[in-house]
């Protein structure tokens, strides 16, 4: 019987064997399969067997490979959506917006029709990042046509002013407000230079202080909207003082508006629980004692209890006021009250964007990080397949090379029984 | 011809370990053949029947170690199934938590906002309210005249408060939603860390096996190479 068998599976060859030429050592071959390649040779069942073996062996190789590389690719892209997940956050971060780059197209058209109400709408809009798309890419692809808009809106009005002569005080400051513009355009002093002097110009000169102001809040590159932003971000960890004293102007002409009455003890007492609340608040100082919120609910309590209080007294105060230099006294107190309210009033609402823009940063860098988890998710489970795949592969070699050694013990069985039988005869 | 009935059962027996290695990849990455397509009779049987006690045992430990890399690989597949449940779970929670704070933050900015310029309207309010009770102090100085302006100041201060304890009462509402969904994603997280362990147990199982058999194909090896030298021996001594 002759017979082809690969040269590392045997370790004696009978005389009428034709060796195979084959790779052994069990090592993966350039087709991919971890035993030598079968030959086209004869029908002898070990070789069938073996060829089955290696053949099967091969195209699982084969498709795992295919598999391996796929998950790794697939695990490439995860892993790039995700530092651009990361990277998304890391911006959002960076990129908080303050008032003054809130101010889009609608603030703009606001300014110019007086209409506070839409300039702050417009402004809480783009600071709670709602904005619609449309409108962010249109204010973006023409920024620089909407702050031209605003300097010819400014040139007209000033140049409709100079056009009704020119040797009157409102024609010079139309004409100082044009020259105005014409430096800034033409950054004449160079850019920051001009940006200060045209913006002085304009501020100074413009008939229409609306127009003016509009020319500055869309200019948001230039020397003039840096400061700003500088003072705005720096002024921001003073705005809840600028509340305080807001306040506290308010409650000490509370305290005034009731000298000399019998209800002063009371505004007193009303202005105390107030300001007792307000630092319970803001110190958070029974949190420790009665529970995470409890100051946040009592300090609420204190300043609406102190609210009514201050304000009964002083209902009862001014109903007691009957002589002429009171009444003056109080009206000096109630100015001070109203200065110090409309402070306390900006400064909250300043406050409250404040807030609103960080909880939309917060909510873009949430969704981002987010996303980031998902997609390590989805690559924890792609690299838990691929090592799937490599102990799969890793078995079969081990189930092939068994195989191997099987043959290699049954043709060397084979062989000596052979020997044997022949060494019987003689 | 002894090799022949010999070796068809070993190699047989072989052939299966190889064909349950390469088999039992899981459900996500198998390519492998399944235990249905099998090219040859099964071996453990013809070993449980061949009535040689060394065959028999290896035959039972063999089934043995396939029904335990059967058993892990299907609770490794059932851990894995619950593992990316409960991270999808964590991932929902994770994003309902970020609304939920989005809201109460938006909540309690709007709120103070509102309250805002509500004290600033207000405080103008009672400026105008003042300037009238000065002006009807000053046309009638010996009647008694109402002071307006305290109670336009209660009103607005009423307003103010209120509009701030809204929005503060439904920025709680939400920083409690967005509180309670942290406290599920953090429980969720703690889930799927479970079940990766129960995973990598299970995987750790069907580890054991292979080599459980692996050991028992060395034992039936040693044991088939010494009956077959007793068996020479024999021949040999006739």
């Amino acid at each position: 019987m002759s017979m082809c068998v690969p040269t590392s599976a045997v370790s004696t060859v009978l005389p009428g064997d034709v060796p195979c030429n084959v790779a052994g050592n069990g090592l993966v071959t350039g087709n991919g399969s971890l035993l030598p390649a079968p030959v086209e040779c004869s029908t002898d069942g070990l070789e069938a067997l073996y060829q089955l073996f290696a053949e099967s062996n091969r195209e699982d190789s084969k498709g795992a490979k295919a598999n391996v590389e796929a998950r790794s690719a697939e695990k490439q892209n995860r892993m790039r959506e995700r530092e651009a997940a990361l990277e998304r956050a890391r911006k959002a971060q960076e990129d908080q917006k303050g008032f003054f780059d809130s101010m889009g197209i609608g603030s703009l058209v606001g300014i110019v029709a007086a209409n506070p109400a839409l300039v702050l709408a417009d402004v809480s809009m783009h600071m709670a990042r709602l904005t619609p798309d449309f409108l962010r890419d249109f204010e973006n692809e023409n920024k620089d046509s909407i702050e031209l808009a605003t300097k010819l809106y400014c040139a007209a009005s000033n140049a409709s002013v100079l056009a009704d002569g020119i040797v009157n005080p409102e024609s010079l400051r139309a004409a100082i407000a044009l020259g105005g513009l014409l430096v800034q355009e033409s950054e004449v002093f160079g850019k920051d230079a001009s940006d200060w002097a045209g913006a002085g110009m304009v501020v100074a000169g413009s008939i229409d202080g609306r127009s003016a102001a509009s020319v500055i809040v869309a200019d948001k590159d230039s020397a003039v909207a840096d400061q700003i932003r500088d003072v705005e971000d720096k002024t921001r960890e003073w705005n809840k003082w600028i509340a305080v004293a807001g306040m506290a102007i308010a409650a000490a002409a509370a305290i005034v508006g009731s000298l000399g009455t019998a209800t002063l003890p009371v505004v007193a007492i009303g202005v105390a629980l107030s300001a007792g609340g307000f630092a319970v608040t803001e110190t958070k100082c029974l949190d420790a004692l009665l529970g995470e919120g409890a100051s946040m609910w009592i300090g609420t309590g204190m300043m609406i209890s102190g609210a009514i209080i201050s304000g009964a007294g002083s209902a009862s105060a001014a109903a007691q006021v009957t002589d002429k230099v009171a009444q003056g006294t109080r009206e000096a107190a109630r100015t001070l009250q109203v200065a110090g309210g409309v402070v306390d009033g900006l400064s909250k609402t300043r406050q409250g964007l404040d807030t609103v823009a960080d909880a939309a940063t917060r909510h873009e860098v949430d969704n981002a990080h987010v996303e980031a988890k998902s997609l390590l998710f989805q690559m924890q489970r792609l690299q838990r397949m691929v090592e799937e795949i490599i102990d799969t592969v890793r078995d079969l070699k081990d189930g092939h090379r068994r195989m191997s050694q099987a043959v290699n013990d049954a043709v060397e069985m084979q062989c000596q029984t052979q020997l044997m039988a022949a060494g019987m005869r003689a | 011809m002894s090799i022949h009935i010999q070796f068809p059962s070993s190699f047989r027996s072989i052939d299966t370990s190889a064909v349950d290695a390469g088999g039992g990849a899981p459900a996500t990455s198998s390519q492998a053949p399944s235990e249905g397509t099998h090219l040859l009779p099964d071996p453990i049987h013809a070993l449980l029947n061949s009535g040689d006690p060394g065959a028999e045992m290896a035959a039972l430990v063999l089934q043995s170690a396939k029904e335990d890399k059967k058993i892990g690989r299907s609770i490794r597949d059932a851990e894995e199934r619950a593992q990316q449940a409960a991270e999808a779970a964590q991932l929902a929670k994770m994003q309902e938590k970020a609304d939920s704070a989005y809201m109460a933050g938006l909540a309690s900015g709007f709120g103070t906002v509102a309250s805002g310029l509500v004290s600033a309207v207000g405080a103008s309010k009672v400026g105008e309210a003042s300037k009238l009770d000065a002006d009807r102090a000053n046309a009638s100085p010996n009647i008694k005249t109402p002071a307006s302006a305290t109670s336009v100041e209660m009103v607005w201060g009423a307003y103010g408060k209120l509009t701030e304890g809204t929005g503060k009462l439904v920025a709680t509402h939400f920083q409690g939603e967005a509180d309670d969904a942290d406290v599920e994603a953090t429980h969720q997280e703690q889930l799927a860390g479970r079940h990766k362990r129960a995973v990598d147990d299970a995987r750790d199982q069907v580890r054991d096996a292979k080599d459980l058999v692996d050991r028992t194909l060395s034992f039936y090896k040693e044991y088939t190479t010494a009956k077959a030298d007793a068996q020479r021996a024999a021949f040999i001594k006739a």
